[in-house]
């Protein structure tokens, strides 16, 4: 049976149990209406999935079908309010992304098979449906919505919470639900968002009203226009950067103002934690979405603008390798974005290289991990580990430090720097005074955020289709998240994902052999010694990358086109390589010449590095040592 | 003012007690009521050991030179032993919970041990300058466990003897092979030899000396340190190898007490046949069902050692969720250990339960409680809770679950700063003869009530509990210390002066600044000068707006539960809290502030 007719089939069945956006009673209290809406959206979906799995238990396929599309419905309706509240127990148990999972904060390896919705709808399309699979997912699935719906039923709800909620779904739909991350090539993801857009309009209406004539004018306005552009949309043609503009951002920003102006408290003051995200961003581009200090792991703020400028000398300075042959700007050239050029980058001896490719640094700080198998979860510790590489410093912290310290230059730049140390030159303090270089290099302006704020209204119709298609038919974006466009997942960027692609050894399109390199499954890390991160490597940033090639962990594709090409064709497995844990799907993504071409035009429309280009006057003087005079700043 | 579509908002001034107050974002700062003055706090706290910054004296190692290397991060367990001689106040041992290669320090993870001595001015510790025997001076010392007992890894609890201070090292997640260590060297290892590829260890252990096994299998053991001389003793080959992650030692120096972080967790008790000595000695698993209540395992046969499970589930042994601390109280007499509990265990322990091990009596409660059966995907154990056995009786209890329960439909209460989830880390202070329990949380997850409901909310709280409380409510946790995202605290003990608590600060969070910007081992000192009010809930009865401050605890209580706005000196709101009870103000920087009720009345806040 086609999935078309499956759906329209289903489509015909609904009529039970239809959901519905909150409604506001005329009296009550607001908050304690958005609860119990939102607890009987919970209710709702347990009711739809109890007929599933009922369904599936009868082997009623067309039932099965209209009973999940009903309650994918109902929970989509409320999922600004359920994600915000239950975001881990939904991650897991409810809406995750349909792959296995290491069960976090234990003490032994446990891998928790895909499980939820996702995983479901995999499963219910098929020509033979495995209903025994279905049925034990389904209750397993009713179990935890129970275990949410009785924790939702004690909450607080206050209304901050609801315009939080809000505004992280509206970056979620512009992120994960136009670019049918949770639906991989169905024809339902912007069914769904549409679904999950206007669950919200009433309460934004709601805050509008509060906050004033503009707003109450405006807001109703602006959700007309969205839920135009996605109804009844297709997926492939749909205009994402349309809705961007004239949807999400300008309803982004209101909600923002919405909430300052209505004078409730915001997250950042009731919040202990140090979130990713702040809470000041009125366009999902700008920069001030995400938290640098998170990332840094220590305030931004404090970092002085001398420890920037010896990070910056440092960075240049060959001194750093034991035989005074690397210096960090070595393999990362600033007029390269930070990269070489080369496949794999050189290694401290002559026409040797390391294992792997140079990455950007620019932007590098927004990640939870570090290096292409995520081995380092902090700036400070990568900067360690490419001094502890044998094929890179290969110097110890404490002989850097002992080295250093023979130039009286270094002394006086250490202690402006790191003023009352109790001595100068400690080994943290050189990598704390390269991380703070490295967090320096962030800019979200290139042609195509200057674009989004406005400021940039020639776009070229080839970029703009380029953006659609990233984010749509293309299917980057569902890794290549937006705005760093890397693996830094939405709407909370608490996380940076890794994927399984199946990267040849060579660009050689006749003679296809999988790169065998571990990949995250060997970066020494407990809970990533299992299969599945076999062959996994961070997903890298999109920006920048017209200076960036060669691509991929192993730089074996010299150019976008190949890239695009070994995309298309559905990566490894798509190739016919063997890839049994591949997380790219295989299919063919049925690009065109022409749509390659865009896609390209629009991720070089990401490029913004002309502000880091500066080097250090000169490298600091170790008087009277002869190996150390006459060191060069590398150049390009 | 509460969102009311009724535009009858004085005839239902009474509902709106129950509503949502909104705070002004700033308020003028000039009338105030009253003035509350939290004095600076008695409590003088010190960074005493920072993870990479301070330097660590290495034993030469896979012939690298000996040397000063810098710190390991991931600090854990703190053991403490006194200093007999009273030339000092002891040494200080700190857990590096890693398995990572480190070319000096020795691979997998790691302790480090100081010695401190007391400032006779104000209290503070003084870390000690040493020469140790084998030559290595200067103030921290990395445990030697490459040259002694063939590396070690994941150490996370330990044991403290109570009876002179002897120190342990737990080696926790368990490893199933040698892929799955940081070692270079992974060919086989034998006991009192080293590896078949010639990595040397001095030290074995009587009656299987000789004994070889996979490399992976040489850790999982609780190993014995000298933390004076900064050397491992000995693996404790006979206590089984499991996924360790606490244990203790009593006043007889003959009876131990360990528990595994497993699912299913076993509780171990080992008494020696001579007091002082524990490499002889009989081994017991915990069985509830059983008369006695512990069923011996042969620990002679090295094969029964290796494959500890296979021996308790035969026997029939009694399974925890996840057993971690273990305290010895000398004043109650009693042994406290905690199981944080993990979601959905049934898919973990139903093999084991079906191969004949047993659930102990709260699992079952709970799962029938719940409607299902411990082995069942449905069963969930969120919490975790805090037992007691009394090793006079065998007696086993629970001391205090965790929770409340939200979803069963407790009252919220005080929630969440009454709510204990997860507790790991146990300590024990003695203050003034009175003995409290410092309870640490690591949280397991943030669903289901574990935090107020909030996106990637992960604050762990670190609580103290009067033991002479038979059977304390979570109105009895008293919070002493809030730690903010990722900065999880750790290892919390007191100083058998009970003048100091030392905990670490895990992994590094954005709240510290460089340098403190790593893991971190704090001292805490002057508990003794405080009174006793300090570690108890105000009376917080009064009817109008009233601020208890304690100044220890950095903490302030309000009369009942409210809605609270905290402003800065020129009237812009910078907190906001909602149906507290009490906030901490740990992260308040001295200066005027003023807090408002959700009825509007403000007082003015001088916090020193």
């Amino acid at each position: 049976m086609t999935k078309k007719f499956q759906v329209a089939l289903a489509l015909a069945c609904i009529s039970v149990i239809l959901s519905s956006g909150f409604r506001p009673s005329v009296d009550g209290d607001f908050t304690e209406g958005i609860k119990q809406w939102s607890t009987e959206s919970l209710q709702q979906v347990s009711t739809q999935m109890q007929w599933m799995t009922d369904a599936a238990t009868n082997q009623n396929q067309a039932e099965m079908l209209s009973a999940f599309h009903a309650a994918r419905r109902s929970y989509k309706r409320a999922e600004f309010i359920l994600e915000y509240f239950h975001h881990s127990a939904i991650k897991t148990h409810i809406n995750g992304a349909p792959l296995p999972q290491v069960e976090k904060k234990v003490a032994d390896m446990n891998v928790l098979e895909p499980q939820g919705m996702q995983r479901i709808e995999e499963l219910v399309y098929e020509d033979e449906p495995d209903y025994q699979e279905i049925k034990r997912l389904g209750t397993d699935f009713l179990n935890h919505l129970a275990a949410i719906e009785k924790y939702h039923q004690r909450i607080n709800i206050y209304d901050r919470h609801v315009i939080e909620a809000i505004r992280f779904e509206l970056v979620r739909l512009m992120t994960l639900g136009v670019t049918g991350f949770e639906n991989p090539g169905s024809d339902s993801s912007l069914a769904e968002t549409y679904h999950a857009f206007a669950g919200m309009q009433s309460s934004v209406e709601h805050y509008a009203t509060e906050a004033g004539e503009k707003y109450a004018t405006e807001i109703p306005g602006t959700f007309k226009r969205g839920k135009q552009q996605l109804k009844g949309a297709d997926f492939d043609s749909f205009d994402r950067l349309k809705f961007l503009n004239e949807v999400i951002n300008p309803l982004y920003q209101m909600t923002l103002d919405i909430h300052l102006i209505t004078g409730y408290e915001t997250f950042e003051e009731v919040n202990r934690s140090s979130e990713p995200t702040t809470y000041q961003a009125r366009n999902i581009f700008d920069e001030e979405l995400l938290n640098k200090s998170h990332f840094f792991k220590a305030s931004v703020e404090d970092i002085s603008k001398e420890q920037i400028d010896l990070g910056r000398t440092l960075f240049f300075d060959p001194a750093l390798s034991f035989n005074n042959s690397l210096a960090c700007a070595t393999c990362h050239e600033p007029e390269k974005g930070f990269t070489d050029g080369l496949p794999t980058s050189a290694s401290n001896q002559l026409g040797e290289f390391v294992d792997r490719n140079s990455p950007t640094l620019l932007n590098a700080v927004y990640s939870h991990h570090y290096f292409h198998d995520l081995r380092a979860d902090r700036l400070e510790s990568q900067v360690e580990f490419v001094m502890a590489n044998p094929k890179e410093f290969n110097i110890k912290p404490y002989e850097l430090s002992d080295k250093l310290k023979k130039s009286s230059e270094y002394v006086a730049l250490f202690q402006t720097a790191y003023p009352g140390a109790k001595e100068p030159i400690q080994p943290h303090q050189i990598t704390h005074a390269i991380a703070a270089y490295v967090q320096s290099l962030s800019s979200w302006n290139s042609p195509f955020d200057q674009y989004v704020h406005g400021k940039n209204p020639d776009l070229g119709e080839d970029v703009k289709r380029g953006f659609n298609l990233f984010m749509g038919k293309a299917a980057c974006g569902t890794c290549h998240f937006a705005p760093t466009f890397a693996g830094l997942v939405p709407p909370f960027y608490d996380d940076t994902e890794s994927e399984v692609l199946g990267v040849t050894t060579t660009n050689d399109t006749l003679n296809l052999v999988l790169d065998k390199d571990p990949g995250r499954a060997k970066n020494g890390k407990t809970p990533s010694a299992t299969e599945f991160y076999e062959l996994s490597f961070k997903t890298p940033t999109v920006r920048n990358i017209e200076i960036t090639a060669p691509y991929f962990h192993n730089g074996a594709y010299p150019t976008l086109e190949e890239v695009m090409w070994f995309y298309n064709r559905g990566g490894g497995a798509g190739l016919g390589l063997d890839v049994p844990h591949q997380t790219l799907p295989p299919d063919q993504l049925g690009l065109n010449e022409q749509e390659i071409g865009d896609i390209i035009a629009f991720m070089n429309s990401l490029t913004d590095y002309k502000s880091f280009l500066e080097r250090p006057d000169h490298l600091p003087d170790f008087e009277g040592i002869p190996e150390l005079q006459g060191r060069k700043l590398t150049t390009n | 003012m509460k969102k009311i579509y009724s535009s009858f908002l004085a005839l239902t001034a009474c509902l709106a007690l129950t509503a949502q107050v909104k705070f002004d974002p700033e308020i003028e700062p000039t009338f105030v009521t009253s003035e509350v003055v939290v004095p600076a706090s008695p409590l003088i706290t010190q960074h005493l050991f920072i993870g990479t910054v301070d330097m660590v004296e290495c034993n030469s190692t896979y012939g690298n030179p000996a040397g000063a290397y810098p710190a390991k991060e991931w600090h854990d367990f703190i053991g403490f032993t006194p200093d007999e001689t009273g030339n000092s106040l002891g040494w200080v041992t700190v857990n590096h919970e890693r398995i990572n290669t480190n070319d000096n320090i020795g691979d997998g993870g790691g302790m480090t041990s100081f010695r401190v001595m007391r400032d006779t001015a104000n209290d503070t510790l003084i870390i000690m300058d040493q020469t140790l025997a084998d030559g290595r001076s200067g103030k921290f010392f990395a445990v030697d466990f490459v040259n002694t007992v063939g590396e070690t890894g994941m150490n996370c609890g330990g044991i403290t003897s109570t009876y002179d201070g002897r120190i342990w090292t737990a080696e926790e997640w368990f490893r199933t092979s040698n892929t799955s260590i940081a070692d270079r060297d992974t060919s086989d290892f034998t006991i009192g030899t080293g590896t078949a590829n010639g990595q040397m260890v001095s030290n074995g252990f009587p009656g299987f000396d000789g004994e070889t096994m996979k490399k992976y299998q040489n850790v999982n053991w609780m190993v014995e340190v000298d933390p004076r001389e900064a050397v491992a003793i000995r693996k404790q080959y006979n206590w089984g190898r499991q996924g360790f992650e606490g244990g203790t030692v009593l006043p007889d120096n003959k009876t131990v007490f360990m528990g595994e972080d497993g699912t299913p967790g076993w509780f171990t008790k080992f008494v020696a046949d001579t007091p002082g000595d524990f490499t002889e000695g009989d081994l017991f698993v915990f069985k509830h069902d059983a008369n006695p209540k512990w069923v011996q395992i042969d620990n002679t046969v090295f094969d029964n050692m290796l494959n500890y499970k296979r021996e308790a589930v035969a026997a029939g042994a009694t399974m925890f969720n996840r057993v971690e601390w273990v305290v010895y109280s000398e004043a109650t007499g009693k042994v406290y250990f905690t199981a944080t509990g993990r979601d959905n265990p049934g898919g973990r322990w139903a093999g084991e339960s079906e191969d004949g091990a047993v659930h102990n009596p709260n699992t079952i409660a709970r799962a029938t409680a719940q409607g299902t059966h411990p082995d069942s995907g449905d069963y969930a154990d969120y919490y975790g809770r805090v037992w007691e056995l009394d090793p006079a009786t065998d007696d086993l209890r629970v001391l205090i679950e965790g929770g409340p329960d939200l979803a069963d439909g407790t009252t919220l209460g005080a929630y969440p700063d009454v709510h204990l989830t997860n507790p790991d880390g146990l300590g024990l202070i003695t203050i003034d003869q009175k003995t409290y329990l410092l309870i640490n949380e690591d949280l397991n997850g943030t669903s289901y009530g574990r935090v107020p409901a909030e996106v990637n909310n992960r604050t762990c709280e670190l609580y103290m509990l009067d033991l002479d409380i038979t059977n304390p409510t979570y109105d009895d946790l008293v919070r002493i210390a809030v730690v903010p995202t990722g900065a999880e605290i750790t290892g919390a003990m007191g100083t058998p002066d009970g003048k100091s608590i030392l905990l670490n600060s895990q992994h590094p969070s954005e709240e510290n600044t460089f340098p403190y910007n790593h893991s971190l081992t704090v001292a805490i000192t002057g508990w003794d000068q405080l009174p006793a009010s300090v570690f108890e809930r105000p009376n917080a009865s009064a009817k109008e707006f009233t601020i208890y401050p304690n100044p220890a605890s950095r903490m302030l209580y309000f009369n009942g539960m409210q809605d609270i706005a905290i402003y800065d000196a020129s009237g812009k709101r910078i907190r906001v809290e909602r149906q507290v009870s009490s906030i901490d103000i740990i992260d308040m920087e001295s200066g005027v502030y003023f807090v408002r009720n959700g009825e509007g009345t403000t007082k003015r806040l001088v916090v020193q």
